[in-house]
């Protein structure tokens, strides 16, 4: 499994100084959210927010900074406009420093106010903090009958707050109490109806008494409509739906058809007071179908082949709802269920029944979730199946929505689908300057090159590199902006296949991707006032056609520009690898990185870096550039910082194998003695290397290979496969790959050539 | 009918007005009223009892005559036997203290004397001689090769040891006499296990004569015994008085038996009651106990008090309060005088450590002294009623019960099911409402906090004896193995309670990767019962002591079991929760210990636990309620000093007796009167020791003090005894030095203050005792205050620390 993330942590943190340190950051806002249609005053604490910082608004709407700021104090009157749909945004400052990292406010039409010892009228989101052990409180004056909701905003709008809420009532009983619900992403709502007029009272503390920071809250009190579920929660792509938005109460709202795939945030109903994160569907290419609400036979809703999804209910305890699949035999059934991850608040069980009922196969959890996955291997001679989709817990009721993916694989065939993730959530870039935005690409299944754009990029601002390689790791995009003034905008990523498939680019890890999944593609471009041609790293004696060669030795000319000549430089590599994981570990042994760490001396225009190729290497191809950080004279400062060129390198292997007439090889199988195949095939040895060659099958333990090493003097080779007779017929996918010790001085270090994957075809004997 | 004849007996004597010594409270009563008998082997005892003017019992079966009307068809022996004869009815005279009493006898017997049943005298006989107990064949290994059921649980079993094992060598049907069966247990072939019984003897006799009857098992026969019955249930008797029991056993068919020959019967407290081998009781000390008769494996037991005379006693008016009257009524009956009410300064630190486990502060003795407001009292309990710091000391009494623990579940886990019972307890959620919602709870901690309660339980077996010794009072961890040896649970009541909760299991919540103990409480419904591993099969769902219900399939068992636990009626559920309550304000419970009730550990005041248990009931299990009853009941509010008359009486509340304070109301207290705070390692800062989640926190104070590690669903895992180390800790630990020396504490606070030497004194006794000096200690104290001089700071600390160290301190009076 590859996890990009470490890498792109180290990235996003090198990214975050090339403005220098006047980049602005927020340390904290001392209200978490905005009246539409009113002002609301947000006070920022923190640094380098200059006298003169900006709010980057989201909306339409308008900030005015007030007078007083400081470099660490900053008041805005913001004021949205009338139309902006309630929901979670994100606000971030900018300077000529840059951009900050954002702040999630929430905005609605509740009065915004301080948290504090009574609230006089309701409803009102009231901001404030509960820190460590402490407890938080405030009263109001209800009435009986008077139903109320208290909800807290704290983990989903980036507070570390576990909140637990408790309401006391005239008599200095507890009326409820309420705890931090998976369902609503760690956060609370509790909901009451008032027994008697009179003072009720309010708490919030931390579930464990020991709130990390930050530990700010959005407590909303009163009465207001929110949206918990879409049901359905996807719609294939230019199919009308009627659409159920759940909470308290359900509204209907009918989607037409949509062109584009995606995530699609919808508009709220006219009517009523609304507030929470802003409700959405997934429009997809793949078919949707809904549950039957007529009673399923026993066997299950009928679905048809191939790749769809179920939006379903289980509006029961313990219900079960049933599907019956038309599958290939010996095909895989790759099954997934999506519930709880959606806010639903079900305990789901798959499981696949044959035609009788009888269960084959059970799936609970997966990690990180209890929605299941689970991966059924089609028997032989199995047209169908059933599948069941179970509440386990007894949770099931009006608000227990699921989506169930099906998706059958047949044998040879491959899925074709990727994911694009960045680090990067801003980009500031200095007149005439340069910065790269590593772009990796979450390949499942899709091998084909992915070119990417952006949507709202500030005026001057071009992209360069942008074309993510066929089986490439990912990009370094290039972003260069000319000497014309420009705004900063909050810009968009987006990938595209040659076939016309478009992902947006999502920020790895980002604390909305499932609340308001598009707010986890803003990425904000700054422009700064730095002068980029002050301080410049370029390439030196580097070669047009450098290349990486597993376990060889790169060396990186550099030269360099810097207006004082006394200053050092720090180097850092910059790959668009992702970083290989041993044990959910960075496993370096396999990361192109620095021999050892580089920092040219001052005075210094030229120097080099030393780069080791690992080796194993997947991608056939690599970006590489040069991360120069210009110290200050005490090497505690980073004047400034630069990029060399994207040198795009591609990955020189000692050793190519390829097998003759493959990659199918037919065998026809006795039923007495099985089948013997043997294959011709050649090795070629490149990049100077002329050693032995051993290789390996990799494939079922039925299947046996007579393979004799490849001595240094021989390039030809012959592949002898033995099959039992109690094989079944159909494809056998198998994958040979050779090792080998490029330097003899090095024994021990070993090099595995690419696996050239073939499959035998068995056929049954006539006889 | 039975009822109807003693009536008419009864009506009978009261007519013929015949003067007795002692004076009679009543009629002399015969029982059984009517004989019938309808076995050749089963006689039946006449009870002939009386109840003096004074309460005590006669048993006037030695001085009374019997005689039999016709003997052809029944006889009567001097000590009160009824023996069949032939078919037919006559009557039996009885003459006593001058009366004579007619016992109808109806006599049905079968043609011919049936043969010795296995199952209904074999199996009592070597009950009752002893060889199937756990010490000899019972044993699960059996001893010297023989095994036998623990206490004739399997008579099937026992049947093939006996007859077949090794030959069948331990019967000899040619010489019945000397089969092993009853040569060994007679001494006639040598005997690890000692004589058990004479030659001669009725157990002797029937198990040669059923040896002599071919050794033939009855397993088909279904009747079983239902109930066993002592008479009288109550014994009130002089010491040293002798007074006889008479056994009856109910059996499925309908008939009764007597069984006083083969009954085992023992004192719980020899001190007070002795009972030999055939059901003669001879009393001891003053004192109480009980009698407690086992028949097969069926248990009764009567309860026995034993009074002096006491001719000055002047019984005490009854209230009307739910728990004085029974209280006072049981006092008059033994002839106690209770303590007078306890002072306002001994009932206000009392019933503050008691709701809300901390000591009042200076302010509110003062104003509670100060008010003259008859009320005063019960306006004090309502207030405590609806302090927060309620809700921190009876959280922290369920959380113990619960096992509420990090070391069994995550700490958000333990966290939210804190939360839940403190919720609970701050809402007054009925208990069984609390109850069912544990019971029933599913899902993670994050779901359904009270989850938790599974997640901490070991395995099925675990749930099953947490839940019945929590909301039962019932320790069923006998019967997991066999069958329980002071009650009538069986294995099978164990797994029939066991599977209401088989399909129940934890499995990893990952939802929350890498946080220990993270688990998920889920359910499987279509899990088959638990399986008795006496028979090797599923047993099915069957209510502790009640029925087996018919339940749907897949459904969730839990349920069922938890409606039937909190209903009014049930027996059980009400009962427990009422004496637990009841012991946390008393020294004991009405049944001791309180998690440990059965038949055979019959409570100290019978009538007092029923109206306080349908009081509850009826009243939707509210526990604040049942605790402002208690509260504000003379009983509780009586003082702790002892008069002469209930000196010796510890078990009937006739004074309140001194415990040792809980260990987190100690420390609460230690805190308050010398105003150092406490911080313990692994809990919330700020949190009392009351507030602390669990005990996986760092205090030696509280560990000394005997806090439980929740390791135990039982009240016994919390020490509240005395010992020496705690002395010492006291005398030299640094949690009463250092907040005695603190600059900042009471003491340099009190010093600073200037106050008189009196006043200074007094305030010392309110923050440490809750109370104001008497003159003898003001004047104790104004010397010893004088005698340090100038060193007036050392003078304070040194007081603070003697009163800390006084037993006012570390006791609740």
């Amino acid at each position: 499994m590859l996890r990009p993330t470490p890498l792109l942590k180290l990235l996003l943190a090198l990214a975050a100084t090339s403005a220098t340190a006047a980049e602005p950051a927020i340390r904290n806002l001392n209200l978490r959210g905005l009246a539409i249609g009113s002002t609301t005053t947000l006070a920022f604490d923190g640094d380098d927010l200059t006298t003169t910082p900006k709010l980057l608004l989201p909306f339409a709407g308008q900030a005015e900074l007030k007078p007083g700021n400081t470099d660490k104090k900053a008041e805005f009157a913001v004021t949205p406009a009338a139309d902006v749909p309630p929901g979670y945004y994100q606000l971030r400052l900018v300077t000529d420093g840059g951009a900050s990292l954002p702040v999630i406010v929430g905005v609605d039409k509740l009065p915004q106010l301080p948290f504090g010892k009574t609230v006089e009228s309701l409803p009102a989101a009231l901001h404030g903090t509960a820190s460590g052990s402490g407890i938080q409180e405030t009263t109001f004056t209800g009435k009986a009958g008077q139903k109320l909701i208290a909800e807290v905003e704290a983990q989903r709008i980036g507070s570390k707050l576990r909140p637990v809420v408790h309401l006391i009532g005239p008599e200095r009983r507890q009326i409820g109490w309420s705890w931090p619900a998976p369902a609503l992403f760690g956060d609370t709502r509790l909901e009451a109806t008032l027994p008697a007029d009179g003072t009720y009272t309010l708490t919030i503390h931390d579930l464990e008494y020991a709130a990390p920071n930050p530990s700010f809250f959005r407590l909303k009190l009163g009465q207001w409509s929110y949206v918990d579920h879409v049901f359905p929660s996807g719609v294939a792509k230019g199919q009308t739906q009627v659409l159920e938005l759940i909470g308290a109460a359900t509204t209907k709202l009918e989607l037409p058809g949509q062109a584009a795939i995606g995530v699609l945030p919808l508009d709220w109903p006219q009517e009523g007071l609304w507030s929470g994160p802003r409700p959405f569907v997934t429009v997809s290419s793949t078919a949707e179908t809904i549950e039957q609400a007529t009673p399923a036979p026993p066997t299950g809703q009928e679905l048809p082949a191939g790749l769809v999804a179920v939006s379903g209910r289980l509006a029961a305890p313990f219900e079960e709802d049933r599907y019956r699949v038309p599958v290939v035999p010996g095909s895989k059934l790759k099954l997934e269920v999506l519930a709880e991850r959606t806010g639903s608040p079900l305990d789901v069980a798959l499981i696949v029944r044959n035609d009788k009922g009888a269960p084959l196969a059970r799936g609970e959890d997966s990690p990180g979730t209890i929605d299941p996955v689970l991966e059924y291997a089609v028997p032989a001679d199995v047209n169908s199946v059933t599948i069941g989709v179970a509440d386990a817990l007894g949770r099931g009721g009006p608000r227990g929505a699921y989506r169930l993916l099906i998706d059958p694989q047949s044998p040879g065939e491959t899925r074709s689908d990727f994911l694009l993730i960045t680090a990067i959530q801003r980009i500031a870039i200095p007149d005439g300057g340069r910065m790269l935005v590593p772009i990796l690409a979450e390949r499942r299944g899709y091998a084909e090159p992915i070119d990417l754009s952006a949507a709202r990029l500030p005026a001057g601002v071009k992209l360069d590199n942008v074309t993510i390689p066929a089986g490439a790791d990912g990009t370094l995009l290039t972003i260069t902006r000319g000497e014309e003034p420009a705004e900063a905008t909050i810009a968009a990523l987006a990938g595209k296949t040659s076939t016309g498939d478009e992902r947006t680019v999502a920020i790895k890890d980002h604390p909305l991707a499932r609340l308001q999944p598009w707010l986890a593609s803003e990425i904000a471009f700054a422009p700064t006032s730095l002068k980029a041609t002050d301080y410049a790293i370029d390439w030196g004696d580097l070669a047009a056609d450098a290349a990486l060669v597993p376990t060889a030795k790169l060396t990186l000319p550099v030269k360099l520009v810097r207006p004082d000549e006394n200053t050092a430089v720090r180097l850092t590599l910059v790959t668009s690898q992702i970083e290989p994981l041993n044990n959910n570990r960075p496993d370096p042994a396999r990361t192109l990185r620095l021999e050892k760490a580089v920092e040219i001396a001052p005075k210094m225009a030229t120097g080099e870096a030393v780069v080791l190729v690992p080796a194993e290497l997947a991608s056939p191809v690599y970006d590489l550039s040069l991360q120069a950080e210009f110290l200050s004279a005490d090497k505690k400062t980073v004047l400034a910082t630069s990029f060399a060129p994207v040198r795009r390198m591609e990955v020189r292997r000692q050793v190519l194998l390829t097998l003759e007439g493959g990659p199918k090889f037919e065998a026809t199988l006795d039923p007495k003695a099985g089948a013997t195949v043997t294959i011709a095939g050649k090795l070629e040895r490149r990049e100077g290397f002329t050693g032995d060659v051993t290789l390996a099958l990799t494939g079922p333990a039925a299947v046996t290979a007579t393979i004799p090493p490849i001595k240094a003097d021989a390039s030809d080779f012959t592949l002898t496969l033995k099959v039992p007779a109690n094989q079944p017929v159909g494809e056998i996918p198998l994958k040979l790959a050779g090792t080998f010790v490029p330097d003899p001085k090095q024994a021990n270090v070993r090099v595995k050539t690419l696996d050239l994957d073939f499959t035998l075809v068995l056929e049954a004997s006539a006889n | 009918m039975r009822h109807f004849l003693s009536l008419l007996i009864v009506a009978c004597l009261a007519t013929s007005a015949v003067a007795a010594d002692p004076p009679l409270a009543g009629p002399i009563m015969v029982h059984p009223a009517a004989v019938k008998l309808t076995h050749h082997r089963q006689p039946q005892s006449l009870q002939v009892l009386a109840t003096t003017a004074e309460g005590y019992s006669l048993d006037l079966r030695p001085q009374a005559k019997f005689a039999s009307a016709a003997e052809k068809i029944a006889a009567v022996d001097s000590t009160g036997w009824v023996r069949p004869v032939a078919s037919g009815q006559t009557e039996v005279t009885v003459t006593v203290l001058g009366q004579t009493l007619k016992v109808p006898v109806t006599v049905s017997l079968p043609a011919a004397e049936l043969a010795h049943s296995f199952r209904h005298e074999v199996m009592p006989a070597l009950s009752k001689a002893g060889c199937n107990m756990g010490a000899c064949h019972g044993y699960s290994l059996g001893k010297n090769g023989f095994r036998l059921s623990l206490r004739g649980a399997d008579p099937e079993q026992d049947y093939l040891f006996i007859t077949k094992e090794f030959f069948g060598r331990r019967v000899n049907l040619e010489k019945p006499e000397a089969s092993l069966l009853v040569a060994k247990p007679r001494g006639d072939v040598p005997h690890e296990g000692g004589i058990r019984f004479k030659k001669g003897s009725l157990v002797d006799g029937i198990l040669t004569d059923w040896v002599r009857g071919s050794a033939a098992g009855d397993l088909a026969d279904q009747n079983r015994v239902v109930a066993v019955r002592l008479v009288p249930e109550t014994l009130v008797l002089h010491p040293n008085e002798p007074h006889q029991l008479q056994c009856l056993a109910e059996y499925s068919d309908g008939t009764v038996r007597d069984v006083t020959r083969l009954t085992v019967f023992t004192a719980n407290n020899e001190q007070f009651a002795r009972v030999d081998d055939e059901g003669l009781v001879q009393a001891g000390d003053a004192g109480e106990t009980a009698i407690v008769a086992r028949f097969e494996r069926t248990f009764a037991a009567t309860s026995v008090l034993v009074l002096r005379p006491n001719p000055s006693f002047v019984a005490a008016p009854l209230p009307q309060h739910i728990i004085d009257r029974p209280v006072v009524a049981k006092l008059n009956r033994l002839k106690i005088v209770a303590s007078p009410p306890a002072d306002d300064e001994e009932f206000l630190r009392r019933v503050y450590l008691d709701l809300i486990g901390v000591q009042p502060k200076p302010d509110e003795v003062r104003a509670f002294l100060a008010s003259t407001d008859a009320a005063k009292r019960e306006q004090t309990i309502d207030a405590l009623l609806a302090r927060p710091e309620l809700v921190d000391h009876w959280s922290l009494k369920w959380g113990d019960l619960l096992q509420n623990s990090r070391n069994s579940v995550s700490s958000q886990g333990m966290y939210l099911f804190r939360e839940f019972i403190r919720g609970a307890v701050a809402a007054n959620m009925p208990l069984d409402e609390f109850a069912r919602r544990i019971l029933t709870a599913k899902g993670g901690g994050s779901d359904d906090p009270a989850s938790a309660y599974f997640a901490i339980s070991k395995d099925t077996n675990d749930t099953v004896e947490r839940s019945t010794q929590v909301f039962c009072g019932i320790r069923m961890l006998c019967a997991r193995c066999h069958t329980h040896p002071l009650e009538n649970w069986t294995q099978a009541d164990y797994y029939g309670v066991a599977s209401f909760f088989s399909q129940v299991s934890t499995r990893a919540d990952t939802r929350f990767p890498g946080v220990q103990n993270a688990k998920l409480v889920q359910l499987n419904l279509a899990a088959g019962p638990a399986i008795n591993p006496r028979t090797s099969r599923g047993q099915q769902p069957k209510f502790l002591g009640g029925e087996a219900p018919a339940l749907a399939a897949e459904t969730d068992r839990r349920e069922a079991y938890a409606l039937w636990l909190t209903a009014k009626e049930n027996p059980l559920f009400a009962k427990s929760l009422v004496n637990r309550l009841w012991s946390y304000f008393f020294h004991r419970g009405i049944i001791e210990p309180v998690d440990d009730i059965r038949s055979t550990n019959p409570p100290i005041n019978p009538e007092l636990l029923a109206a306080l248990t349908k009081d509850f009931a009826e009243h939707g299990f509210d526990a604040r309620r049942l605790m402002r009853q208690i509260v504000t009941s003379e009983t509780y509010q009586r003082a702790s000093t002892p008069t002469e008359s209930n000196e010796s009486d510890e078990q009937n509340f006739s004074h309140a007796i001194p415990r040792r304070v809980p260990a987190e109301a100690l420390l609460d207290s230690l805190v308050q009167a010398t105003g150092v705070p406490e911080s313990f390692g692994g809990a919330p800062a700020g949190f009392r020791a009351a507030q602390l989640p669990d005990g996986n926190v760092t205090s030696s104070f509280l560990n000394l003090f005997g806090k439980p590690q929740r390791m135990e669903a039982c009240e016994c895992e919390r020490d509240n005894s005395s010992n020496m180390l705690q002395a010492l800790h006291f005398i030299n630990g640094a949690s009463i030095l250092g907040r005695v020396q603190n600059a900042n504490g009471r003491a340099a606070q009190l010093v600073k203050q200037k106050l008189s030497d009196e006043e200074l004194i007094a305030e010392l006794y309110l923050w440490s005792l809750a109370r104001r000096p008497s003159p003898k200690e003001l004047e104790v104290s104004l010397e010893f205050l004088k005698s340090y001089g100038d060193a007036r700071t050392d003078a304070v600390q040194d007081m603070l620390w003697a009163l800390l160290n006084s037993k006012d301190f570390l006791l609740v009076r």
